[in-house]
């Protein structure tokens, strides 16, 4: 049986840094979640149980930072259902105003949420993330969306006149 | 976030750092999986996903997947040679269509046919066709049992304008009953007559059906025999009661869900024939005294209530409270009273802007108040519905929809009304209007509360103008 939720968790980051958060907003993860309730690897087991801290190799401490803020925010929220589709979730995810100002972020940084999202396994965050890249993408050519996001052109002329050609039949007239 | 919170999620030490720095993160350092998230997200306009093809290799192979995966089409011409190019030139796209939506024309018969022979191509929505090419697309290439995997078709059409005379309407059934694979099937058709489902063969794999279009005068087939596994029914208010009776009183015992808003029908005749029901929505022609035991008997956990459904005060209370309360009640939706959402309130008051600001303001609100203000069914009241939410509340059941929202109707009008003078005042730099109707000292204030950064704004020019 899996021993009894602790009101606060400690978690380590990749530098080790650790932060002591409530439970109820560390479980917005699904990855410490698990691991709280002895659903992970057994070399996890012991986590929630003592008072060590719960290692995050993949996220560094500012971003673990941010991802509480937003954590604490929705703690309240009811869980996505499992029965969800992603990508019909994604395509209909209407982002809050405050989770529109939270995302307001650097580009590194936006994509550093959306990595330790996935990570520990948070997808209403992680669909904030990738809506938020998906809009600012909305309404572009493709060399504004270059530029904005800083991505070499690797296409001969000849094969993006080609591409052009073959998807053409989606443009609108 | 409040400072409390951030409180909470302080580091308790900080260790020196021993991670190497990388690269700075940026949209190509994601993974595939992420990429093709955000790609997902791309829904809309279609052309967006072509040119994010046109940014770099690896985005293209990821848009191409959701370009070609639900294929929507207009009805040009060129459109289609285009498309039928694409497929020629780069096979591999074939694998990625999985549900096309299109209008059908002559044009289109033809990559209708040649899409649904494409490997994943498990959905069809066809759109405002001709009925000759509907009969046939779902005829005569369909009778060559080459398109066996569609598990869903989606036809919508208004066929008033058009000229048929094909395959016979029964026929359809036939075809359909030959496509193991078919679970969802949905039929909005206007200005012609179906066959009854019951005189084809039957669709033995079929889950879910929707019905809105005129059917013709069924035949002695049992409905459960042609849909016998059927779980979702819902029937749309196109149709005869002959056809409605038929399929209500011969339906699969083991539905789940039934749908019958529009239309009147004595809903209390057919409930006991289908004793697993989880879901039930239906509009008016229902008789509250006999439906009410019925339903406590029933396992229904959610109702939908719709336009003319006779639900009266007594009724939804008898529905959540004493001896014929049903105990599996989860989710009641009420949308019997008739009023202007929210946002449409809001968008008439604009509408109308200029009759409303012409005259003497509080006569106009008045009179814009009592002509949208929601018409209440026989039986039905505010004080009613709000002891239905507050018994609701108490037996845990949801309780939601437009009625609902009308309880405080009165207090919304206002805040919308109050909303649309400030926009008013704002737009034609008058405030007239607001002012006369709140008084100066509260419109004022109405000001502040609305558009605060440009009450600080003012303030504070101001004070420096003063500080001058």
């Amino acid at each position: 049986m899996a021993a009894a939720a602790p009101a606060k968790v400690k978690l380590s980051t990749s530098e080790g840094e650790e932060f002591e958060v409530e439970n109820d907003v560390a479980v917005r993860s699904v990855l410490i979640k698990n691991m709280l309730e002895g659903k992970s690897p057994s070399v996890l087991r012991h986590v929630g149980e003592s008072d060590q801290a719960i290692p995050l190799p993949n996220v560094s401490a500012n971003v673990l930072k941010k991802v509480l803020e937003w954590c604490e925010h929705h703690k309240k929220d009811p869980e996505p259902l499992a029965e969800d589709q992603d990508d019909t979730r994604r395509k209909t995810t209407e982002i809050s105003d405050w989770d529109a100002k939270f995302i307001q972020v650097d580009q590194e940084m936006l994509f550093e949420i959306i990595l330790a999202a996935n990570y520990l396994d948070i997808k209403p965050l992680l669909d904030v993330g990738c809506k938020t890249v998906a809009n600012m993408i909305k309404g572009k050519q493709p060399e504004e969306i270059r530029k904005l996001f800083n991505i070499v052109n690797d296409f001969t002329p000849e094969e993006e006149a080609q591409i052009k050609k073959e998807n053409e039949w989606a443009e609108d007239r | 976030m409040s400072r409390a919170a951030h409180a909470r999620i302080v580091p308790l030490h900080s260790a020196p750092r021993t991670v190497a720095m990388t690269d700075k993160t940026s949209l190509l350092s994601l993974p595939d999986e992420l990429l093709r998230a955000i790609v997902a997200g791309i829904d809309t306009p279609r052309e967006q996903l072509h040119k994010v093809a046109r940014v770099c290799r690896r985005l293209r192979s990821l848009a191409e997947e959701y370009l070609y995966e639900s294929i929507t089409l207009t009805s040009r011409y060129e459109q289609y040679e285009l498309l039928l190019d694409a497929f020629q030139r780069r096979p591999r796209l074939r694998s990625f269509v999985k549900a096309p939506l299109m209008p059908i024309s002559k044009i289109s018969a033809t990559i209708v046919t040649t899409l649904l022979q494409f490997p994943a191509c498990t959905e069809l929505s066809l759109m405002d066709f001709s009925q000759m090419t509907l009969d046939e697309i779902i005829g005569s290439s369909y009778l060559s049992r080459r398109v066996p995997k569609i598990q869903r078709l989606i036809i919508k059409a208004d066929i008033t304008k058009t000229y048929h005379e094909t395959l016979p309407p029964s026929a359809w059934w036939c075809v359909l009953a030959a496509w193991p694979r078919l679970r969802d099937l949905e039929l909005d058709i206007k200005g012609f007559w179906l066959a009854s489902p019951g005189d084809g063969l039957g669709l033995s794999a079929l889950r879910r059906l929707r019905l809105s279009a005129a059917m013709l005068p069924p035949h002695d087939a049992v409905f459960a025999e042609t849909c016998p596994i059927l779980d979702e029914l819902s029937i749309g208010p196109i149709g005869t009661n002959s056809f409605t009776h038929h399929i209500l009183s011969s339906g699969p015992s083991g539905l789940l869900c039934l749908a019958h808003p529009g239309k009147p029908v004595a809903i209390e005749q057919y409930i006991a024939r289908y004793p697993q029901l989880k879901s039930i929505h239906i509009g008016p022609g229902f008789d509250p005294g006999l439906l009410l035991p019925l339903l406590a008997a029933s396992q229904i956990e959610e109702m939908t209530f719709d336009r003319g459904s006779p639900a009266a005060d007594d009724f939804l209370a008898g529905l959540l409270v004493g001896p014929q309360r049903m105990f599996n009640l989860r989710r009641v939706e009420v949308n019997h009273v008739i009023a202007l959402a929210r946002s449409g309130l809001y968008q008439k008051l604009v509408h109308d802007q200029s009759f409303i600001l012409s005259g003497e303001i509080h006569t106009k609100a008045q009179a814009f108040r009592a002509e949208y203000r929601p018409q209440w069914p026989p039986g039905c009241t505010r004080a009613g519905l709000s002891r239905a939410v507050d018994l609701a509340e108490a037996a845990g059941v949801s309780l939601s929809g437009t009625a609902v929202s009308c309880i405080n109707w009165d207090a919304e009008f206002d805040e919308q009304f109050e909303r649309f003078l400030v926009m008013c005042a704002l737009a034609n730099d008058s405030l007239e209007a607001l002012v006369a109707y709140y008084g100066e000292e509260c419109a004022g204030d109405i000001l502040i509360r609305h558009r605060p950064a440009l009450a600080h704004l003012i303030v504070d020019a101001v004070r420096r103008r003063h500080g001058a």
